[in-house]
């Protein structure tokens, strides 16, 4: 009980140091979003327009403190304000439509390479210098270590451009009306396939090996000597002995990936056009749109703030080292 | 600018997830999308699809009054009176069909066009100019183009005429006034502030209707009671592509009729893969070495045209500028577009640039600069040593400012490039207190040379990056807007052509291009370096609805 409230001020804690800096930071960069918007057009927009935008964002001249607990009650009541790029559309509904496409596409892909990676780290383990070994972890780094933004893109122009098995673009099929519908479902899956094999791909090799090493290092640790020596059978050694115990560390790359699936795939996005979080947020920056940098990056922290929570949760149920503060081993 | 970009455990669990959460928002825009006006389909045509620009998910807003209104809700469906081109000279009469100035070009008096109808069935009558007008009046922050600050009232006599009263004579302006977009009175009367709609069932007089909206593809269909006619170009859509690879291949597969992309190597890319592949870049601004003229070096003149003999432009415009944008016209004038208004009695010294260090170096030693230990011109113990500023990731002026960089080194000028973050670039050039001493920019064009002039070299200017302030200059921009007498207004040009040639307030480089990509597979009338009738960039409101007018589908 005491480490869960321990924990959870922590959370607490950094909440509010989360959404703190994220009043802070954006209004430290130079210049102002009338200004970017007026740099759209380059020459094509007359310089007076400039006062107008001014007066639409209805930019406040308040004192800095006044504003920060106006945006700290916002914040409370779920009030993001109007994003200044998409004006005067609310930052609420922008997040609404993008961050589904983003959790479900990333989301996906992220569950997909943990459980294969794991899976196969620890056949692979089981098997070492095997065959599978020696190739597996190799070629799956070779793709982890091309640029992604790259290897996104050789994947749509062989099988999007070059081959046409798979759509080029968007999150689904524009011929399809969108809603609960079996053309529009397989549209969306169809559209899908290429952003998340290429987030699988290059990011699967961090799990295999990441698992394969664990296991080895269990695999050598007494117990299984022991259980083995027992005449345990090999499946139940390797999933009940030494898999379990080898787990622990994939959790904490979990939680690291979990919060990363929110804050979305830029580059994924932006090569296959599809409709996330990802570019919005990079819109959101570029255009010094506050308001919707303000909401992204707050879903974003309170989304990695707790999973990271739920994970340390989760700990105390799987290693009792935790819970009691070390003191057992 | 250059704009820079395990299936079988599946199953069904992995369908849902991918589907539910694209699902469950659309639901909603199903239902308003089938509120709109539904149109009936003559013949089966392929549609036409537009990409002005990269750009995120849509969202459902098509109001004309904000900047982020989608593209073609200028154009397609609002419409202002008239359209002044400004890549060519023509005016194209849209609600209006004749104008004509009095009381010393102080009132302007426009004819209505008849028998027009709001997509809704209504009569357009002077009542909605006269209430978008006054629309504009009671919110400042809708009147982008700052109209109020020109206009004393405007009057309608009769269903079909409008006068506008000036406050004083201002006659480039009235592409302006004649130039906004005119809203259905019976719709937004009630609406209040219309900076603060969303639009998502818009009315207007324009040749196209909305027809269906979702976050990523919106489509227009044609207006069948269009005052010119229902376009022969039934089907539009607008599809979001938000990154350039994406957007680059599907334009090179012929599945983009028309668009606004910036494609580095386009012939190989693009042009060489289809010959309906086709591309016009058409100059349509000039991109300028803004010299700050408060500095002391920078203020005399010999500095200047020393710079401007030491940059090798044709170098810009093939490295920096990837061959699309030419070298720039010494008179600031756009070229083409503005060859009418370029004085025939121009020496040809003033007509073309040329690259000459060793004569810009002449030029120094005859000013009094002597190269100092370091090998950099200086005069009383000030050395010729610059900053240049320009926006970090804009990578084509990156390049041409660190050539600019070499070529200035090589005459013994010293210029050191500061790449900026945009919004601090801009405020040190555009602020009242500038802090710069060399700036890479554009300029700010209109229907005719005036508005670049006007804004760059009056005193008053809007985009007075250089800070020229020159009583002659304001008293030849006065007389040229003062004026609705084109002789007098040639006059006024060439006057400032000659001082932009010799006087060299800042230094034109090259010329600002305008992305442009169509296909003519299935449509064909697209504008053209041979037929360069109008404006042709998808996301320039208005001539957009124009062009759609006037492309024919394929027999």
């Amino acid at each position: 009980m005491r480490y869960f409230l321990n924990r959870l001020g922590f959370l607490l804690i950094s909440i509010w140091a989360a959404i703190t800096l994220n009043f802070i930071l954006p209004r430290m960069m130079p210049g102002n979003p009338a200004e970017i918007i007026f740099a759209k057009f380059q020459g094509h927009m007359q310089p007076q327009a400039l006062k107008a935008l001014e007066l639409q964002f209805g930019f406040s001249h308040q004192p800095m403190i006044v504003q920060y607990f106006q945006y700290l009650g916002n914040i409370l009541t779920g009030h993001f304000g109007l994003s200044y790029t998409y004006y005067p559309t609310t930052v609420a509904s922008i997040i609404e439509n993008s961050l589904p496409w983003t959790v479900g596409a990333v989301g996906l892909a992220t569950l997909i390479s943990i459980l294969v990676g794991t899976f196969v780290g620890i056949l692979i383990a089981w098997r070492r210098d095997g065959a599978l070994d020696r190739t597996i972890p190799i070629i799956t780094m070779f793709f982890q270590s091309i640029p992604y933004n790259w290897s996104a893109f050789m994947l749509l122009f062989v099988f999007g451009f070059t081959l046409n098995w798979l759509p080029m673009y968007h999150g689904y099929s524009s011929s399809v009306n969108p809603g609960f519908n079996g053309p529009f479902l397989s549209s969306v899956l169809y559209h899908g396939v290429l952003p998340v094999v290429t987030i699988f791909i290059s990011g699967v090799s961090g799990w295999i090996v990441g698992m394969r090493n664990n296991m080895i290092n269990t695999l050598g640790e007494d117990y299984v000597v022991f259980a083995e020596a027992k005449g345990i059978s090999g499946g139940r050694l390797m999933f009940s002995y030494a898999a379990r115990n080898a787990l622990l560390p994939q959790v904490t790359g979990l939680a690291i990936a979990l919060s990363s699936i929110v804050s979305g795939s830029i580059l994924m996005e932006q090569v296959f056009s599809y409709p996330g979080i990802g570019f919005q947020l990079n819109t959101a920056v570029s255009n010094e749109d506050y308001p919707m940098i303000q909401g992204m990056f707050l879903i974003i922290a309170l989304s990695v703030l707790v999973a990271n929570f739920i994970v340390d949760m989760l700990y105390v149920r799987l290693d009792p080292r935790v819970r009691t503060g070390g003191a057992s081993s | 600018m250059a704009t820079k970009r395990t299936l079988g455990l599946l199953g069904a669990s992995a369908a849902v997830l991918l589907a539910l959460t694209g699902a469950s928002q659309y639901a909603a825009a199903a239902v308003h999308s089938a509120a709109r006006p539904a149109q009936k389909t003559s013949a089966p045509q392929q549609p036409l699809t537009i990409v002005p620009a990269p750009n995120g998910n849509f969202q459902d807003n098509f109001n004309p009054f904000l900047t982020s209104a989608n593209y073609g809700t200028v154009g397609l469906i609002y419409q202002p009176l008239f359209y002044f081109d400004n890549v060519s000279p023509h005016v194209f009469p849209l609600l209006g069909t004749k104008y004509a100035w009095s009381n010393q070009n102080k009132t302007l008096t426009v004819q209505l066009r008849h028998g027009v109808k709001w997509s809704d069935g209504k009569a357009f009558t002077s009542s909605d100019v006269l209430f978008t007008f006054n629309l504009l009046k009671q919110y400042p922050a809708a009147d982008t183009n700052g109209v109020w600050s020109q206009l004393s009232s405007v009057q309608a006599k009769g269903s079909y005429e409008v006068v506008f009263n000036f406050k004083v004579a201002n006659v480039p302006f009235a592409s302006y006034v004649l130039g906004a977009f005119i809203v259905p009175q019976h719709r937004w009367a009630g609406l209040g502030d219309p900076t603060k709609v969303n639009m998502a069932t818009p009315v207007g007089t324009g040749p196209y209707v909305l027809q269906s909206f979702n976050t990523q593809d919106y489509k227009f269909f044609s207006n069948l009671q269009y005052w010119g006619g229902a376009p022969a170009v039934r089907h539009v859509n607008f599809p979001a592509y938000s990154g350039n690879p994406s957007a680059d291949l599907a334009l090179a597969k012929g599945q983009i009729d028309w668009s606004g992309l910036f494609i580095p190597s386009i012939q190989s890319v693009y042009a060489s893969q289809s010959p309906h592949n086709k591309y016009w870049f058409p100059p349509s601004n000039v991109v300028m070495l803004y010299t700050n003229l408060k500095d002391p070096l920078l203020a005399q003149l010999p500095v200047r045209q020393a710079m401007s003999l030491a940059i090798n432009r044709q170098q810009l415009y093939m490295e920096g500028e990837y061959g699309y944008e030419p070298v720039a016209s010494p008179t600031g004038l756009v070229l083409p577009a503005d060859k009418s208004w370029l004085d025939p009695s121009l020496p040809a010294a003033d007509k073309s640039f040329s690259f000459n260090p060793s004569q810009a170096i002449k030029i120094l030693e005859k000013a009094g600069f002597k190269k100092n230990a370091n090998g950099i011109f200086e005069k009383n113990g000030k050395p010729l040593s610059f900053t240049l500023q320009v926006v970090s990731g804009w990578t084509d002026w990156d390049t041409d400012c660190s050539l600019i960089e070499q070529d200035l080194k090589n005459i013994g000028i010293q210029v050191t490039v500061q790449e900026e973050q945009f919004g601090s670039y801009f405020s040190n050039i555009n602020s009242p207190k500038k802090n710069y001493q060399l700036a890479i920019s554009w300029t700010n064009t209109g229907p005719s040379p005036y508005f670049l002039y006007q804004n760059m070299l009056n005193s008053q200017g809007g985009f007075n990056v250089e800070q020229l302030n020159n009583p002659m200059i304001n008293q030849t921009l006065n007389s040229f807007s003062a004026t609705s007498s084109p002789t007098v207004q040639h006059k006024d040009i060439y006057t400032l052509e000659k001082y932009m040639a010799q006087q060299l307030p800042s230094i034109p480089l090259v010329f600002g291009a305008t992305w442009y990509e169509y296909n003519d597979a299935n449509y064909t009338g697209w504008p053209s370096a041979s037929n360069p009738y109008i404006n042709a960039a998808p996301w320039n409101p208005i001539s957009n609805g124009i062009v759609l007018t006037h492309l024919r589908p394929r027999s």
